[in-house]
């Protein structure tokens, strides 16, 4: 029954959604509203035993005087005030947005603008041309950065009919391929998954 | 009634399913070759490497849900870590997993704990292994960052999928030492996963890593299958190449349908 009940839900629901993506039935649509609402009740409780993971980790670092306790102690303050502040004043308090506005936002927009160096350190490892590929890669990366720049275009005006054919052709032609076969996978992963041959999410063999 | 312009979606996923279970069926009779995958292998050589250092194991599912359309990365990306966590029980390596997302946290501890369980080592699985961190991206890549930072781990795997913090996870493994293993099917993150990571599993590799690790017959034999409607896929797109070059659009229209 274990095994069983699992892969048997999993296989309907599943059904049920594919059914509703190719078909215009009213009972079906209405089936899959209720179930995408069950899916909202299911993840609150993987939040809560996520949350609980997170406290009890954060929790005992504090308490075994880890290096990185101040970090742990900073993380579960901030985690009972967003709670707090969200389930008792509403999502619209200036408590709530306060978190989102002066600390979220900022923390995320400093992070995105560090992709920016992590970029340039990875294409400089990347670019030294110590083989055919390498060097292929550095001569189109190099023709694609010169296009691309204002000043790139005014030196040489014939480059980005060049690299316009190098991504509309050559680069989207290899990028619809990993698409296609990744779409096939997928669709082959879901199968197996819903038909029960693929077990190995619920920590189960095949037998 | 079918849907309109779901027509040639529906016959192409009926199709693939059909491939799939024909090529499962046959590989009980005769198991298919699967070509050598280098950033699979390269897995065994990470974790015994960080087991020679003595030092930690880094795994992440990636930064999605299972309740979206990339599900299917999720689960290939669980394969993966289910594989980590065999290794890091045999040679007694720490592990350290990342999750981003409340649902998938059930399903990474489970893999892993019963990897700990199928290496007769349950003592030695401890709940700090699998670590939730958060579904807002950057705080999920912010703890990433630090976990590899603080740990000085000396492999990381990358598998699932991923956004703009993929660039930022490679290079964090590049600055503590470690060997990158990456595996992804989002198109955008792949170049920066290439770049700069020591393997990148591409696309379908990452879907096919269960199978590969596993080597189950009937995965392989869906393996197999799968290639089948790649063919498939690779002769409709040809002729409606050629059809589209003389003016014809019979394909394009099929399609569109």
């Amino acid at each position: 029954m274990k095994r069983e009940v699992p892969i048997v839900l999993a296989g309907i629901v599943g059904l049920i959604q594919i059914l509703e993506h190719f078909f215009d039935f009213e009972a079906i649509a209405a089936v899959t509203v209720e179930l995408q609402n069950w899916v909202i009740i299911v993840s609150a409780f993987s939040l809560a035993l996520a949350a609980i993971n997170l406290a009890i980790n954060h929790t005992q670092k504090i308490s075994a005087k880890k290096a990185g306790a101040f970090d742990s102690a900073l993380l579960l303050i901030t985690m009972v005030f967003t709670a707090v502040a969200g389930i008792f004043w509403g999502m619209e308090s200036s408590g709530f947005k306060f978190v989102f506005n002066a600390i979220i936002d900022p923390a995320a927009s400093a992070f995105y603008a560090m992709a920016a160096f992590h970029v340039a350190s990875a294409a400089y490892r990347a670019f030294r041309a110590h083989n055919a590929h390498a060097a292929a890669l550095l001569i189109t990366g190099v023709m694609l950065m010169i296009a691309k720049a204002p000043i790139g275009e005014a030196w040489f005006p014939w480059m980005p009919t060049i690299t316009n054919w190098i991504m509309s052709v050559l680069n989207l032609a290899g990028v619809r391929g990993i698409m296609i076969s990744s779409a096939i996978g997928m669709i082959c992963v879901s199968a197996r998954i819903l038909l029960g041959i693929d077990r190995s999410h619920l920590g189960l063999g095949r037998d | 009634m079918l849907i309109e312009g779901r027509v040639a979606g529906l016959v192409f996923t009926l199709i693939t399913i059909g491939t799939m279970l024909y090529g499962i069926n046959k590989a009980k009779s005769k198991l298919p070759d699967v070509r050598r995958i280098a950033g699979l292998e390269a897995i065994d050589e990470a974790v015994g490497r960080a087991t020679e250092m003595g030092k930690a194991v880094f795994c992440t599912p990636g930064w999605a849900d299972i309740t979206t359309s990339t599900a299917g990365a999720t689960f290939a990306a669980l394969d993966i870590v289910g594989h980590v966590a065999r290794l890091t029980a045999r040679y007694d390596t720490r592990l350290v997993v990342a999750v981003s997302y409340p649902n998938v946290y059930p399903l990474a501890e489970q893999t892993v704990q019963q990897a700990y369980l199928v290496e007769g080592k349950r003592e030695k699985y401890d709940q700090d292994m699998v670590r939730f961190t958060s579904s807002e991206q950057y705080a999920y890549a912010a703890a990433v960052l630090g976990m590899i930072q603080r740990e000085k781990v000396a492999a990381c795997v990358f598998v699932g999928q991923f956004a703009s913090e993929a660039v930022d996870f490679a290079e964090a493994a590049v600055a503590v030492g470690s060997i990158a293993i990456a595996g992804t099917t989002s198109t955008y993150q792949l170049p920066f996963f290439a770049a700069a990571c020591d393997y990148t599993l591409i696309g379908e590799e990452l879907l096919t890593a269960g199978a590969y690790i596993s080597k189950d017959t009937a995965r392989l034999g869906s393996v197999h299958g799968q290639d089948l409607a790649k063919l498939i896929a690779f002769g409709v797109v040809l002729l409606g190449a050629i059809l589209c070059t003389f003016n014809i659009n019979v394909v394009v229209d099929l399609l569109s349908k």
